[in-house]
């Protein structure tokens, strides 16, 4: 790819007091991709996602945003500048109604009639949203928080989307359907997007590339194709194994990462 | 050889009578200490002692005659001690496979040792069993260690140990003296064990060591290094591998020892520092990680406490220089080192995990001699021993008051060598193994006229120290015609805190080239530091930045060679290597000639 990435991160190392929760991470997101990372509990996953947009501060390294340096701004400022973060365990405001919610997500914006354009957007994606539209969100489903969470973060027109973990406590037919939108909000309108998930067998379907992320650092990367047909990605992501003998062997096998 | 003289220990002339002899006299002392679920469990000798004669009973029940092999798959742990000596008591041979070992090596060194018992560890060493079952009709019995996951498991020939103990137990009462009149009748010429050799030349082969050959060495290695019931040592390398079975297993047995089992590999450095033994033995792969952890720490220290590192070192280096010596150290660099010792070294000691050491040693492959320099200079007394599988590991070695930097040292009592016409080190004495398993013309080969043949190029000079030159089939003569030993450059490659392991080729070419294989830590830790952006281990390796550090680390080197010896090139192995691969030895060496067919093309590019 000769364009210059959408978003750009190098070298990036956070520390929770004295911990370094990631130590060293460079990726790169292109316009239009979705690009995923991929970890399990601890690995330094949502740590990434909080660095870029600016909730938590990095020790060292860059983040690079449409060829503006953003490393530690606030998050409102990178919020402004067209990050839309979609934090894990969704954090929707609970009393305010479905329609509030997501009149909060354009705040930052002026014009009116975009707005009610981007709303019926919103609703044409989440069409669960429409009819409950007056309900106060803590009233909603998990799945519904969910819609609102990503709707809200739409409505200020994003150019990066970053989303933490859709399918977070989510039965698998939500999940499903979650994972569906966010293809189709990639493919029909071309939201980029960081798509941090555990669930890498819905992750790894819907995005271009990604980055395995084992205890704060990258351990593999590449293309979906390089992803899927990695045997320790097979093995230890996705659950596909080698049957010998016995039905089920409980041993790990080591990873290697090549 | 001279076969007739009896060599004993506390006059016991085999390693089953010694065992019984320690048990009863020792009894309820400490023999070893493993961690379970977090918590140091101690053992008894009286517990190793019936808990071995309770497998040997078992094996002797299943009709296990002397002379039968009794393989063991497993890592470190109390268990692999019990099968061993309990195979040993009943005369049979005790032969250690490595855990990492693929099915298809695990098939050849029980087919090539006639193994009729075999012991794995898990259900993972299990599959591996099973997988080549087929073709191993002679294994009657497998018996398991760890039963998790093996519930609904039915095999004819598998038994979990619980049942194996009970086996034992229900004994009756001639098998316990069965038990006492085979450990009575094992003969100093018995083989006690088979070990196989990593076999860098065509497949593994078993070296067969006698109770002769064990209980001399564990009686010479004492000669150099004297070794008290007080001191604790750490397993954690595999104990098929002869130097940690000497260490663990041997060594304990004549100086009453005990032995501490690491969780596993991970947790190794945290275990060693838990225990901090007092005689560690280390491949020269643990000391340079040792080395390099502190260089790293001390990149974040501030300037003071990177100078009071640096003057504390001079001064213990000055202090160990005469001790190398066998001078006496002059009273004011005594209390100069102790100075230092209190304020800056005693805290990297215990960081270490080395404050209580009194014997370090280390051996198995070259180390640079300015990485014993630094431990010595710390206060480590570290010093660097020589040994193969088919002279029990321990050939000769430094020791205090005998250190001669960049030589293996000397031999004890009672060993002879000398070098060949064309350099080639020769072994005589009570050491040398009794020859390959069913492999008499290789055991000819190897053994000439009572003469054991190393294989290495030695040198040894006027006052007896033994200089290691090179494997002998690994020098490199360029087509310039220039012998070149390699493994004098790739110890000073290996000394940058950057490099793992290298490998140098140039064997009939026109100039030297090399392969490294970088640390992923320190390596990752530079490129953060400059901030050189990278994702995995490949694209660490592929950035100029990474290129050109690795690059000035080998121009700094060359300054020390002649112009002949100077590497030209390089590449660096871009895939994170581990044990299973086939290119590194158990020890995390390279291993020259695998490395040098797998990775044919990059060689080419350098010579093109």
């Amino acid at each position: 790819m000769s364009k210059s990435p959408l978003l750009k991160v190098r070298n990036i190392e956070t520390f929770y007091g004295p911990v370094m929760a990631i130590r060293g991470i460079s990726l790169d997101v292109y316009e239009g991709q979705i690009v995923s990372i991929l970890g399990g509990n601890g690995a330094g996953k949502t740590t990434i996602l909080k660095t870029i947009c600016g909730a938590l501060e990095p020790q060292k390294g860059t983040v690079v945003f449409n060829g503006q340096e953003i490393t530690s701004w606030q998050p409102d400022k990178t919020a402004k500048q067209g990050m839309g973060h979609v934090p894990e365990g969704r954090e929707v405001f609970p009393f305010l109604t479905v329609k509030e919610n997501l009149e909060m997500g354009a705040f930052s914006r002026k014009e009116k009639n975009e707005k009610d354009a981007d709303l019926d957007m919103v609703f044409h994606y989440f069409p669960d949203l429409k009819s409950k539209i007056n309900l106060q969100a803590v009233l909603l489903s998990g799945g519904q928080q969910q819609m609102l969470a990503m709707g809200r973060a739409l409505m200020m027109r994003p150019e990066i989307l970053l989303l933490d973990e859709p399918s977070l406590g989510l039965s698998p037919i939500l999940v499903s359907e979650i994972f569906d939108i966010i293809y189709r909000l990639n493919s029909e309108q071309g939201v980029t997007m960081l798509l941090v998930e555990q669930n890498a067998h819905m992750a790894l379907k819907v995005s271009h590339a990604g980055y395995v992320i084992e205890v704060g650092r990258i351990v593999f990367d590449g293309d979906r194709d390089t992803l899927l047909s990695n045997t320790d990605i097979q093995e230890f992501y996705l659950g596909k194994k080698k049957v010998i003998g016995r039905e089920k062997r409980r041993w790990k096998l080591r990873k290697t990462w090549r | 050889m001279n076969t007739e003289e009896i060599i004993s220990l506390d006059n016991q002339i085999s390693v089953p009578a010694l065992f019984r002899f320690r048990a009863k006299t020792l009894n309820n002392k400490v023999a070893m200490r493993e961690k379970h679920f977090g918590i140091w469990r101690t053992f008894s000798w009286n517990q190793y002692y019936s808990n071995s004669a309770r497998l040997g009973k078992a094996m002797m029940t299943l009709g296990l005659e002397s002379g039968q092999t009794v393989s063991i798959l497993a890592d470190p742990c109390k268990e692999w001690l019990f099968f061993d000596l309990a195979t040993q008591c009943i005369g049979c041979v005790s032969c250690g496979i490595y855990a990492t070992d693929s099915a298809p090596q695990i098939l050849h060194i029980c087919k090539d040792s006639d193994t009729m018992l075999l012991m794995v560890e898990n259900e993972e060493q299990l599959d591996k069993y099973l997988a080549v079952e087929e073709q191993l009709p002679n294994i009657h019995t497998v018996v398991v260690l760890d039963s998790t996951g093996l519930a609904d498991l039915d095999h004819p020939k598998v038994v979990m140990l619980d049942q194996f103990y009970r086996l034992g137990d229900e004994a009756d009462e001639d098998l316990e003296s069965e038990w006492n009149r085979r450990i009575d009748s094992a003969k100093p010429n018995d083989t006690a064990i088979l070990v196989y050799t990593s076999g860098t030349t065509g497949a593994p082969k078993g070296a067969m060591l006698s109770n002769r050959n064990l209980i001399f060495i564990a009686q010479a290695f004492h000669e150099f290094y004297p070794i008290t019931a007080e001191d604790e040592s750490v397993v954690y390398l595999p104990l098929c591998h002869i130097t940690e079975r000497l260490l663990s297993v041997f060594l304990p047995l004549a100086r009453c020892s005990t032995v501490n089992f690491i969780e596993g590999q991970d947790t190794a450095f945290e275990n060693i520092t838990e225990v901090s033994p007092t005689y560690f033995l280390g491949v020269p792969r643990i000391w340079e990680k040792m080395y390099s952890s502190i260089t790293l720490r001390m990149k974040d220290a501030t300037w003071l406490g990177r100078k009071a590192l640096q003057v504390a070192l001079s001064i213990g280096s000055r202090a160990a220089d005469f001790e190398d010596n066998d001078l006496p150290v002059p009273i004011h660099v005594r209390l100069m080192y102790r100075a230092a010792d209190f304020l800056v070294l005693n805290n990297i000691k215990v960081l270490l995990g080395l404050d209580r050491v009194r014997i370090g040693l280390t051996g198995a492959a070259p180390i640079s001699p300015n990485l014993i320099g630094w431990f010595r200079a710390l206060g480590v007394p570290l010093y660097e021993a020589f040994g193969q599988t088919e002279n029990v590991a321990f050939a000769c070695g430094n020791y205090r008051g005998q250190i001669r930097q960049g030589t293996v040292g000397k031999p004890p009592p009672g060993v002879e060598l000398r070098t060949a016409e064309d350099g080639e080190l020769l072994i005589r004495g009570p050491l040398v193994f009794k020859g390959y398993y069913k492999q008499t013309l290789k055991t000819a080969e190897t053994i000439v006229d009572g003469w054991l043949y190393t294989g290495d190029i030695a040198e040894i000079d006027a006052d007896g120290f033994v200089k290691i030159v090179d494997r002998k089939k690994d020098i490199i003569i360029t087509s310039g015609g220039k012998n070149i030993s390699p493994s004098e450059i790739e110890n000073q490659l290996k000394f940058s805190p950057y490099v793992t392991d290298a490998v140098v080729i140039g064997d009939r070419r026109k100039y030297l080239t090399c392969l490294v294989m970088i640390d992923n830590e320190t390596v990752s830790q530079f490129a953060q530091e400059n901030n050189v952006p990278f994702s995995d281990f490949k694209s660490l390796c592929a950035t100029g930045e990474v290129q050109t550090l690795i690059k000035s680390e080998i121009e700094r080197i060359n300054q020390s060679f002649s112009r002949a010896e100077t590497l030209k090139k390089f590449r660096l192995i871009d895939k994170q290597l581990t044990v299973e691969d086939e290119e590194l030895t158990a020890s995390m060496k390279l291993k020259r000639n695998i490395v040098n067919e797998k990775y044919a093309d990059l060689i080419e590019q350098m010579y093109s």
